[in-house]
């Protein structure tokens, strides 16, 4: 069966489905556009299986739009709102894509990129997924195709996440992996339609995204808030206006509100429970958050795009005694961890492997890139490249990751992708980049820059090179000159030493810039 | 009051490096992404110490901060009300 239909089929007409601002959108209205939308992309020829971007900011344009294209048996290609025009061109050739939905708020960025490009471009205004006029104007007119829309193992989405390389991948996600992790996540969180999530995390994230799936699939609603980045307090005083019964946050959204908004000292009478996930918030905060808010149950989860969302979670009445733990593995996902020799390692012991999935939420792979996916899907399972133990009573705890992935902010930065920038740079002998410790952040991007003699140091033209190159996110925090950097006998940078040289200033004569 | 030109210089010199280009009084801190989540912090505290003003936790919104000129507006709104109450 289709998803779209599925996620569509509980809510109630009159109740609200999407709150953002002082606009609410019922289930009715939602229904009525997402059925337009897909007749709208049927009439104008396109057919099933067709790649359809959407480039918007979370709204009900992104959520009616979103489902229409799958509605219609698109597959539809949610853009990271931050990206640059190069990689929007990579991601645009790569899935060929042909059509394009811009939100009011992109449309002068994007217009240009799109026409440049040559393909069709679907503005907010004059779509049916502008849900607010959508009401007044029924004018697609229902298409054959319609009727017999995809589902079960066929595409439902492509989500692009940065690869080991840099290079963005699709990751290939199908109507049968949506409806199977989503189903497992409603039950454990306990969702029902009296449910309200309060949305920060931005939906092209398969985070964010999630909870769009399960509350929607629930009959439940979502709050829509925008502004938390900036203002934190926005979200406070919403959560508490329309009373939402839940809110979920990558270790940032947590990190931040405990320190930079009145958040422990606010009481939400409806508040039932926390969702956290997207890297490791430390323990410290996480107790800080449950002795704020004793009666509310946080689910501290582990996920990965390639797995739709989610792989694990940790139940609220095992975190005090597993803190640091990320669980066990969903109800349909089951979780190994193994050996180099691929048997398991010892529940109890010191033994480490890498953790390795199997179930109907792990993804059909990358799109049109059969070496990357041959490399992390094998046999059906998902090699996540991260490390774990696993205590004596099953519960599992990552120790690394291999991938060499920083997590910052819950973002993924490719160390190799930023070096590659900084690299660019005349003067620039060598430079490598590491993800630190950080208390907001999670993990914070730190470069470590060689420049060679005569050009003393580069100051702040290495930020401001990164800036313009750059998405916000994949700037490091930090840049870090050094005379040398620390080599293993094959030449290969040890960065393991550089990290810690971030509690240890073994250069003397190491100038930071920030 | 207008107070555009203090607000635009400490953000030109702090978050834009002195780079005023795409910065206008309209344009907003959050959709333009010039300021991140510590820079707001920073500019509430360089208004409060400049203008002699507190910014409450309930005055951090967009509404009242999100644009060189919404700033300028609070900034006037809140300096009113300190001289209402010490005239």
């Amino acid at each position: 069966m289709n998803i779209a239909e599925i996620i569509l089929a509980k809510g109630e007409d009159s109740a609200p489905a999407l709150l953002q601002g002082d606009a609410v959108v019922t289930w009715a209205q939602l229904r009525e556009a997402v059925v337009q939308v897909a007749h709208e992309l049927l009439a104008r020829g396109r057919s099933p299986g067709d790649r359809i971007g959407l480039f918007s900011e979370n709204s009900s344009f992104f959520v009616a739009s979103y489902l229409g294209i799958i509605r219609a048996g698109m597959v539809v290609v949610p853009f990271p709102t931050e990206l640059t025009q190069p990689s929007f061109d990579r991601i645009i050739s790569d899935a060929g894509i042909t059509e394009v939905f811009v939100s009011r708020r992109f449309l002068n960025r994007i217009r240009p990129w799109v026409e440049k490009r040559g393909i069709a471009l679907t503005e907010e205004a004059s779509s049916c997924a502008n849900v607010q006029s959508a009401g007044s104007r029924l004018t697609a007119t229902p298409s054959p195709g319609y009727s017999d829309a995809r589902g079960g193992d066929e595409l439902a989405a492509l989500m692009f996440t940065s690869g080991s390389t840099g290079a963005p991948k699709g990751v290939m996600v199908s109507h049968r992996n949506i409806e199977c992790n989503s189903r497992d996540i409603i039950n454990y969180l306990g969702l029902t339609a009296a449910d309200r999530a309060m949305v920060v995390l931005p939906f092209h994230y398969c985070f964010g995204l999630s909870l769009l799936h399960t509350h929607l699939m629930a009959g439940a609603s979502l709050v829509l808030n925008n502004n938390f980045k900036l203002y934190p307090e926005t979200v406070l005083q919403e959560m508490e206006q329309r009373e939402c019964t839940g809110l979920a946050g990558v270790p940032s959204t947590y990190q931040f509100l405990l320190h930079n908004s009145r958040f422990r000292n606010t009481s939400f009478p409806k508040l039932r429970w926390f969702q956290q996930a997207g890297g490791k918030l430390p323990d410290a905060c996480i107790r800080e958050v449950l002795d704020a808010f004793p009666p509310t149950r946080f689910f501290l989860m582990y996920g990965q795009t390639e797995a739709t969302a989610r792989l694990s979670y940790l139940a609220p009445e095992d975190l005090r005694d597993k803190l640091g733990s990320i669980g066990k593995g969903l109800p349909s996902t089951r979780l190994e961890v193994l050996k180099a020799d691929g048997s398991p390692v010892v529940p109890g012991s010191t033994e480490t492997g890498e953790i390795v999935a199997s179930g109907d939420n792990i993804t059909l792979g990358y799109w049109n890139d059969p070496l990357e996916t041959s490399k992390y899907f094998r046999n059906r399972k998902l090699y996540t490249g991260d490390i774990a133990r696993v205590d004596a009573d099953g519960f599992i705890y990552i120790v690394g990751r291999e991938r060499g992935m920083i997590k910052s902010g819950g973002n993924r930065v490719s160390a190799e992708e930023v070096e590659g920038i900084i690299a660019e740079l005349p003067g620039v002998v060598e430079v490598a980049v590491v993800g630190v410790p950080h208390e907001l952040l999670g993990e914070a991007i730190k470069a470590f820059v060689v420049t060679s003699a005569g050009i003393p140091a580069l100051g702040d033209a290495v930020l401001h090179h990164c800036r313009q190159r750059l998405p916000a996110f994949k700037v490091p925090e930090e840049v870090v000159f050094l005379s040398e950097l620390p080599h293993n006998s094959s030449g290969k940078v040890i960065k393991s030493r550089l990290k810690d040289l971030n509690t240890a200033r073994a250069y003397s004569e190491a100038v930071t810039v920030t | 009051m207008n107070y555009d030109k203090e607000i635009r210089d400490f953000i030109v010199s702090n978050f834009l490096y002195g780079d005023a280009g795409s910065l206008h009084e309209e344009t907003s801190f959050l959709d333009s992404g010039v300021i991140d989540s510590t820079g707001i912090l920073e500019l509430v505290a360089f208004i409060e110490q400049k203008f002699q003003i507190k910014v409450l936790d309930q005055e951090m919104i967009p509404e009242n901060l999100d644009s060189i000129s919404r700033l300028s507006r609070f900034i006037d709104r809140k300096r009113a009300e300190v001289t209402a109450v010490n005239p």
